[in-house]
């Protein structure tokens, strides 16, 4: 007696079905990203003014975990939340927040992409590393929007003030902080048993 | 660890109105004023947002310290401008910049820069006038409803209302595990190791959080799926209804949008520089 | 009914065969793992439309079978109550929780409504109708779980665990809601390990599960005459009838009770005025209290009454607003966490919500590391932390497992042992008995009691029978105000303020008045029954 099931686990079949799964986790996502946004905490590197703000390893984990819609939601949603519980006016940063979510939503799409190199969790948690590290990278491009709605600003300022140090700050967040939390679910997912 | 959307507008006169209207105010200012450059009219839609923000009657002592946040925030972020893109890279037609001083690393200041900075500022504070009463404005679960009626679906707008719901639970979770980890010894701002040992340092506090909650979803998916989530049409219980002050509010930001457009098109909203600053 | 998780070698459920009448309230009881929640995921649906497996026979409700009706088509006809309400309640305010359901299944505005205004009614929920689902404390929330499935007008209503973290008052609630619902025609399965105090419902039949398989499936006092009372919580006259049929040894008091011995050092944790609190809400006002060194305490009252803050102002975590806290008779000012942490080791409400580390050895070995522990010293204190919890034995390679695979019960007792690896000289434990069935409970405290270079043990419990059996000394904690403070039998002496505190008042506690009085310290049900056994037998019901 085949049984269907209506929730999977691990990333939905295809990368755009929603099921309430996706619902929750997305939820769940955006809540941490949103609290997680509102407490001014960061990592200097030394030598430089970029401060690393570790919990965007959370975001790219939400995505790569469970696919570009979660990751879209928990990075937009999450960005919103956070700008209002920090002050800073929910929309007021409207573009960064979308930016956030093109993040989660690209670090979504490499399981499905890379399907065939993730046999073992070790392998899973390198190649979540590299999908949120290309995930940062292309996902804030989304900030030279700026050349259309600030064009006073310049590509210069955008791209050595703005771009540049928020890359460097998240590719070490998602390089060091995504694999561990694929290491430390990986397991756990195994055993939910549907 | 008070992290939630508190309804700090409770009874105001805009908490009255239909929660449709912070959002749809949010949206129209934000499209309005992005297209705006001339200063002069970002003044005039301050305004505008700010007799708005009244509206939330929001007390004052509640968000004061959000509001010198922004305040110092956004100041900073504009001077920067104002200081490093110099001229602004052509805003500015015709005449050369003019320099009104230079800062030691040989960093010229030219009153565009500075006019351009102020016209960021203005701008930034009415966005965040308007933003403000989305989250204080709207009573607690008429998010997820105003969001349903402004036709952005059952499932999406049951996610806003279910992530609301997660913040106050994710931050208490949080509180809960600093605590037991703090028991063991764990100083999550210790200055100690290198950077990538100190990104490290946030594994005892981000996977209790991240797992935890992931793995108590299970209970949360199997309430929703008993009660028939997501299988089929849905029905709303609350009706939401746009009273005429309501519609008043709306129309009057869609007239803002309508001008605001029409003098970004026409060219007629470009940067302009403050004349006190260069007689 | 026969079922197999998918990635089980086991199957959860073994053939099992019953009916549920309208009207029937059915007891589903057994140890922790016999498949009591597989077998609620049976009957509302969720196996096999959301748990994948090996289902085999069929289950039928309401005259739908579950395997061909979709979960829209059963939502109307099972409602289902999870163990862990705050995580079953998925709206912002009250009214949206209870409207849930119905809106889901596109049920018309106005039936909704008049639903909402019913429900209301019946369940006691018009107080809560203004508040949002955060501010809700447990029992509250449990009480719109329950509202949110009584909206889909359910004919057979299922709760899984309903007591776990509910006081009594609460408790007797929700047992008075359950006998109301079934004696107006809703058939309802309640599951609960607590035998007695389910009691309360009259449950009509009692289904008792070992192992995914039927031991008994009967009438409620056919089951009190035959169950085992040291595997499940049954009242005090199943043990007397057990001993004087002489079913059951002789129970003799607990020998090795370290009372009072040896207390003449400077006690070991000490309150002194204290008032504590969080930023918007003042908890413990004016708390004085002195725990000895040896002396094995239990703090009891209502949610809410401070129980927790009480111990985490003590170790620190929370900051005092006045007063001072005192260890071995020094002042606690200024002293780190991590200081006091070698003094008291801390088993939170929630025990798994700490682990985080890759293995258990990683896990039991993160305190040792943050504190500067020589790495010669590792291996020891991981097998000594792992055996002194009884974990060391279960399974080979249980060092190497990631702690959060571990079952709930294993995660309580790694708990235990990550707090035991600093080497504390006294153990805090809050909520030990929670989630754990009674036998574990029982035997969980008693090993807990016998820990090598453990001096003392003060524990946060609802459970009144383990408090009063496994503690020397009572508190009880009303509104953040001590209301007494001594031996168990002092303490449950004065009926009135008992009962304020939210308590019940046990069959075992009622024996002992009676007959445990003389024997100066309060027994546990086995050596009471012995007595009382013998008492009869001397003639005199009160025979020194
Ligand atoms: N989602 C799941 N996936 C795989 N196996 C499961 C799942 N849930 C339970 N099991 C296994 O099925 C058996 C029965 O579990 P179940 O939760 O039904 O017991 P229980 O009586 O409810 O336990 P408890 O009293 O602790 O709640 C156990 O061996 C458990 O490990
Ligand atoms: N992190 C927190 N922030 C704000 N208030 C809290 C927090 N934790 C507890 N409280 C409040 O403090 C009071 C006492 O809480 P505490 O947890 O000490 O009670 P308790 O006796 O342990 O209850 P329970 O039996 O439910 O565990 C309660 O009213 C609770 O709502
Ligand atoms: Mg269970
Ligand atoms: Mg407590």
């Amino acid at each position: 007696m085949t049984t269907v099931a209506q929730s999977q686990p691990q990333a939905a079949p295809s990368p755009w079905s929603i099921t309430t799964r996706t619902i929750v986790y997305a939820a769940i996502g955006a809540a941490i990203m949103g609290f997680m946004n509102s407490l001014t905490y960061g990592i200097g590197i030394p030598g430089t003014e970029i401060q690393v703000r570790p919990h965007y390893g959370i975001l790219t984990f939400f995505g790569f975990a469970f696919g570009p819609i979660v990751g879209f939601i928990t990075g937009f949603l999450g960005g919103v939340i956070g700008d209002h519980l920090t002050g800073y006016g929910a929309f007021t940063a409207w573009h960064w927040s979308v930016a956030n979510g093109l993040v989660g939503l690209i670090a979504g799409l490499f399981p499905f992409a890379m399907a065939s190199r993730m046999t073992s969790t070790g392998s899973k948690a390198l190649v979540a590393a590299v999908a949120g590290v290309v995930a940062v990278i292309i996902g804030f491009l989304f900030i030279f929007i700026e050349l259309i709605i600030q064009p006073e600003l310049g590509f210069e300022y955008i791209l050595t003030i703005e771009y540049i140090p928020v890359v460097i700050a998240n590719c070490i967040a998602a390089a060091v902080v995504t694999p561990i939390l694929v290491l430390a679910w990986d397991p756990i997912s195994e055993q939910l048993g549907r | 660890m008070r992290a939630a959307f508190r309804f700090l507008g409770r009874g105001s006169w805009l908490a009255r109105r239909d929660p449709r209207v912070p959002l749809l105010v949010a949206l129209t200012y934000v499209t309005a004023t992005t297209q705006l450059r001339d200063i002069r009219h970002l003044l005039v839609a301050l305004v505008l947002a700010f007799t708005y923000y009244a509206m939330a009657q929001i007390p004052w002592r509640a968000v004061r310290v959000q509001w010198t946040y922004l305040v110092i925030v956004v100041a900073v972020f504009s001077s920067l401008n104002a200081i490093l893109t110099g001229g602004g890279a052509g805003s500015f037609e015709g005449e050369e910049t003019h320099v009104l001083f230079t800062l030691p690393l040989g960093i010229e200041v030219t009153a565009e820069g500075v006019s351009l900075a102020a016209t960021r500022f203005v701008r930034f504070l009415g966005i965040a006038a308007v933003s403000f009463p989305v989250a204080y404005a709207i009573a607690p679960g008429d998010l997820g409803l105003a969001l349903r009626r402004l036709h952005l679906g059952d499932r999406f707008s049951v996610m806003v209302d279910l992530t609301v719901r997660f913040i106050p639970t994710i931050a208490h979770e949080f509180s809960e595990t600093l605590d037991a980890q703090r028991v063991r010894g764990y100083d999550p701002t210790a200055r100690t190791g290198g950077l990538l040992a100190r990104v490290r340092r946030v594994t005892p506090l981000f996977v209790p959080v991240t797992v935890g909650s992931l793995a108590g979803a299970e209970d949360t998916i199997d309430a929703m799926d008993l009660r028939g989530f997501g299988t089929g049409k849905r029905v709303w219980y609350r009706q939401l209804h746009m009273d005429a002050a309501s519609w008043v509010v709306v129309l009057a930001f869609l007239l803002f949008l309508a001008l605001a457009t029409y003098l970004s098109l026409t060219g007629q909203s470009a940067h302009y520089l403050l004349p006190f600053l260069v007689t | 009914l026969s079922f197999r998780y998918q990635r089980r070698a086991e199957p959860a459920l073994r053939d099992v065969s019953f009916e549920v009448a309208p009207g029937e309230v059915l007891l589903v009881a057994g140890p922790s793992g016999c498949g009591k929640s597989t077998l609620i995921r049976a009957l509302n649906g969720l196996i096999p439309h959301s748990y994948r497996g090996d289902l085999s026979g069929t289950v039928r409700v309401g005259g739908l079978d579950t395997r061909t009706t979709p979960l829209r088509g059963l939502a109307p006809v099972v409602g289902t109550v999870l163990q862990d309400p705050t995580r079953q309640v998925v709206a912002s305010t009250v009214p949206m929780e209870l409207t849930f359901g119905p809106e889901n299944l596109g049920v018309e505005r106005e039936e909704i409504g008049r639903r909402l205004a019913r429900v209301g009614a019946e369940s006691g929920l018009e107080p809560l109708m203004g508040r949002t689902t955060d501010e809700l404390s447990g029992g509250e929330s449990q009480q719109v779980a329950i509202g949110g499935s009584l909206m889909l007008e359910p004919r057979l209503l299922v709760l899984d665990e309903p007591l776990a973290n509910l006081d009594p008052v609460a408790a007797s609630r929700l047992l008075a809601l359950v006998r109301r619902l079934a004696d107006g025609g809703t058939a309802v399965v309640v599951v609960e390990h607590r035998i007695e105090d389910v009691l309360e419902a009259r449950p009509n039949r009692v289904l008792y599960l070992e192992d995914g398989a039927v031991q008994f499936l009967g009438p409620m006092d056919g089951f009190l005459a035959s169950a085992d009372p040291t595997a499940v919580k049954l009242p005090f006259e199943a043990w007397l009838g057990r001993v004087r049929a002489g079913e059951l040894p002789p129970g003799v008091p607990d020998a090795d009770r370290p009372s009072h011995r040896r207390n003449g050092a400077a006690p070991r944790l000490e309150w002194r005025d204290v008032d504590a609190g969080y930023d918007d809400r003042p908890v413990l006002h004016d708390v004085s209290a002195s725990l000895g060194r040896y002396e094995r305490v239990a703090v009891l009252g209502p949610n809410g009454s401070g129980k927790t803050t009480l111990f985490k102002s003590a170790i620190g975590l929370r900051p005092l607003t006045a007063g001072d806290v005192l260890v071995d008779g020094v002042t606690t000012a200024g002293q780190s966490v991590a200081e006091r942490a070698s003094t008291f080791g801390y088993v939170f409400q929630n025990p798994s919500q700490m682990l985080f580390a890759p293995t258990v050895r990683d896990e039991l070995l993160f305190g040792p590391r943050n504190v500067g522990r020589a790495t010669e010293d590792h291996d020891q204190i991981v097998s000594v932390a792992l055996a002194r919890v009884g974990l060391s034995d279960e399974e080979d390679g249980l060092e190497g497992r990631p702690p959060r695979t571990l079952s709930h019960g294993q995660q309580k007792r790694l708990a235990i042992a990550v707090a035991l690896a600093l080497e504390p000289r006294t153990l805090v434990l809050d909520e030990p008995s929670a989630g754990q069935d009674y036998r574990s409970a029982t035997a969980f405290m008693r090993e807990v009691g016998r820990i090598a270079g453990l001096e003392s043990v003060y524990f946060v419990t609802h459970d009144v029978d383990l408090a009063l059996t496994q503690a020397d000394r009572i508190i009880l904690l009303r509104e953040g105000r001590i209301a007494a403070d001594g031996a168990p039998l002092e303490v449950i002496a004065d009926r009135e303020r008992w009962i304020a505190c939210n308590l019940r008042v046990t069959s075992l506690m009622e024996a002992n008045l009676r007959w445990g009085a003389h024997s100066g310290a309060f027994l546990g049900p086995q050596a009471l029954a012995t007595l009382a056994a013998a008492a009869e037998l001397g003639g005199g019901t009160d025979h020194p």
